[in-house]
């Protein structure tokens, strides 16, 4: 049967596609690159009917080339176009029809699956450029998610998540409540769809107003200082994130590792899979010294933090803070959360309080390992604690 | 061991360097049952799809460990549509050698002795992934 599409046949469909840089090769060429006219595709063999074969042909450039062989971006990425041809190719690579095919209309078996690069050691690379030379990215996938178009609630939702993620994420601890984008900030660039991708530059920042406002200790920074402590935070995310994952690949998440790490479910949940939202896939990359930092959260993975953290909050949980406010007649003293920057209310006995005021532990700056219940509040959570509070020392450089 | 390869093979083809076939593999077909003209390289059929002048033309591509069928697999649209099947060959069978590309470094290709059958060695051994 000659293939025959409802699609838009395209008028004047290229030529020939002879194979000239061949990248997949099994008994014949499968993806390869071809010179067509003034510019080259890659071709990828779909289908054969026995008499011709059928061949997805995407425009492409010599800068996604290079990133394709060099490991920058994954055969996905490459294939990636607004519009595409599928074309009906002989057995000489003579064109004999074409139909053009704007990416929404490509079924999606047409296209490499996700984030595969062009060989197996390259591992899991980004799918986009963007991503590829990002300090930070983080790439949401949803069936809502076109390459044109998308939800305007949704795409602010998305934004919205992956803002306030980097920023808990990302922030050094000596920054931490920093509020103004003119002392510390990371562009952002430009926003990729098909899926959503937010890639994040390295910081830019007023050194001198870091200086005067948050130098404990008459210590100066630099900027080398800040972008450093930046680096170390987020290679910390993919370390405790990488640690998440790997739990969940081994079946459940513990209830023991969800009370322990009840900070980092809550932040990666936010910029995790939400069916609710219609996300079903979410992906962190970074460059690092070390190489390429990638993280992948399915919507199982997704729904298994979910249920950790709601499960986790229903007993005693570990969170890191600094006092940030005492108040003796209450008992309570308030701590900005390390990780998430949120203020949180602890609670204690009249007696324990007095005890550790009188020991120094309680003394606003203080850096603290806390334990104990939450309680969920709309405006500032409540954290009633059930073990005296450990002091820690801090690196926030 | 000596082999006797089809007729038109170029000199020097296979390399010296292909080890005889003693070995698992996995090759990828349209079909759930393996028939011999599955084993008939474009070399062979006297196809003009390929330089003939090529060595690799003349035998058949292959996979030696299961991750390089799963690698085919998620960036191969085609190779998705496929059946698996695997053997383990014995050394009469032919000889395999190292055909790698710059972008296919761990590409391996199957050159068969034209007097052996291998068909039926080959087991079914993964469903197409798509239709």
């Amino acid at each position: 049967m000659p293939w025959d599409f409802a699609w838009e046949e395209a008028p004047r469909a290229p030529g020939r596609v002879t194979p000239e840089d061949v990248l997949y090769f099994y008994d014949e060429p499968l993806i390869y690159v071809s010179t067509m006219g003034f510019f080259d595709a890659i071709c990828s063999k779909i289908d054969d009917n026995g008499t011709s074969n059928l061949v997805l042909i995407c425009p492409t450039d010599n800068k996604t080339l290079a990133a394709l062989k060099g490991g920058l971006i994954s055969v996905r990425g490459a294939l990636t176009a607004k519009n595409y041809w599928v074309a009906d190719v002989d057995y000489d690579y003579v064109v004999r029809r074409a139909w053009t095919v704007p990416s929404n209309d490509l079924p999606e078996e047409y296209l490499p699956k996700k984030a595969y690069g062009l060989y197996p050691s390259f591992g899991r690379v980004p799918d986009t450029i963007e991503q590829a030379k990002a300090f930070f990215s983080i790439k949401f996938s949803g069936s809502e998610l076109h390459a044109d178009q998308m939800p305007f609630q949704t795409f602010k939702d998305l934004v919205n998540s992956a803002f306030s993620a980097t920023k808990s994420l990302m922030t050094p601890y000596l920054l931490n409540g920093y509020k103004s984008p003119d002392v510390f900030n990371m562009p952002v660039a430009q926003p990729s769809f098909s899926s959503l991708a937010i890639s994040v530059m390295k910081p830019e920042m007023d050194i001198a107003v870091i200086n005067s406002r948050y130098a404990r200790n008459q210590t100066v920074y630099s900027e080398q200082d800040i972008v450093r402590a930046t680096t170390n935070r987020r290679n910390e995310f993919f370390e405790q994130a990488g640690e998440l994952i790997e739990e969940i690949n081994n079946g459940e998440i513990s209830d023991h590792f969800a009370a322990e790490k009840v900070d980092w479910l809550k932040v990666i949940l936010e910029v995790s899979p939400n069916p609710q939202r219609s996300i079903e896939d979410v992906e962190f990359t970074a460059l690092t010294n070390q190489g390429r930092a990638y993280l992948h959260i399915d919507g199982n993975a997704g729904e298994k933090i979910r249920h950790a953290y709601e499960k986790a909050l229903t007993a005693p949980v570990v969170m890191e803070g600094v006092i940030v406010e005492i108040n003796g007649d209450s008992s309570t003293f308030l701590v900005r959360n390390t990780l998430t920057h949120r203020q949180v209310t602890c609670i204690l006995l009249e007696e324990t309080f007095k005890r550790l005021d009188r020991d120094g532990i309680i003394t606003r700056g203080a850096h603290l390992r806390l334990r104990g219940n939450v309680e969920s509040r709309v405006r500032r959570d409540k954290l009633r604690l059930t073990v005296d509070p450990e002091p820690i020392p801090v690196v926030i450089v | 061991m000596s082999y006797e390869f089809c007729e038109g093979i170029p000199d020097a083809c296979p390399p010296n360097a292909a080890v005889p076939s003693e070995a698992d593999i996995f090759r990828g077909a349209p079909a759930q049952a393996l028939a011999d003209n599955d084993f008939v390289s474009f070399g062979e059929l006297g196809s003009n799809r390929f330089d003939l002048t090529q060595c690799k033309a003349w035998g058949l591509s292959i996979w030696k460990t299961e991750e390089a069928v799963s690698f085919a697999r998620a960036n191969l649209t085609y190779v998705r549509k496929w059946h698996i099947h695997r053997a383990t060959l014995s050394a009469q069978h032919g000889v395999i050698g190292e055909t790698p590309t710059v972008p296919q470094p761990h590409h391996h290709t199957f050159w068969k002795d034209k007097n052996q059958s291998v068909t039926d060695l080959f087991v079914h051994f993964l469903e197409p992934e798509a239709a």
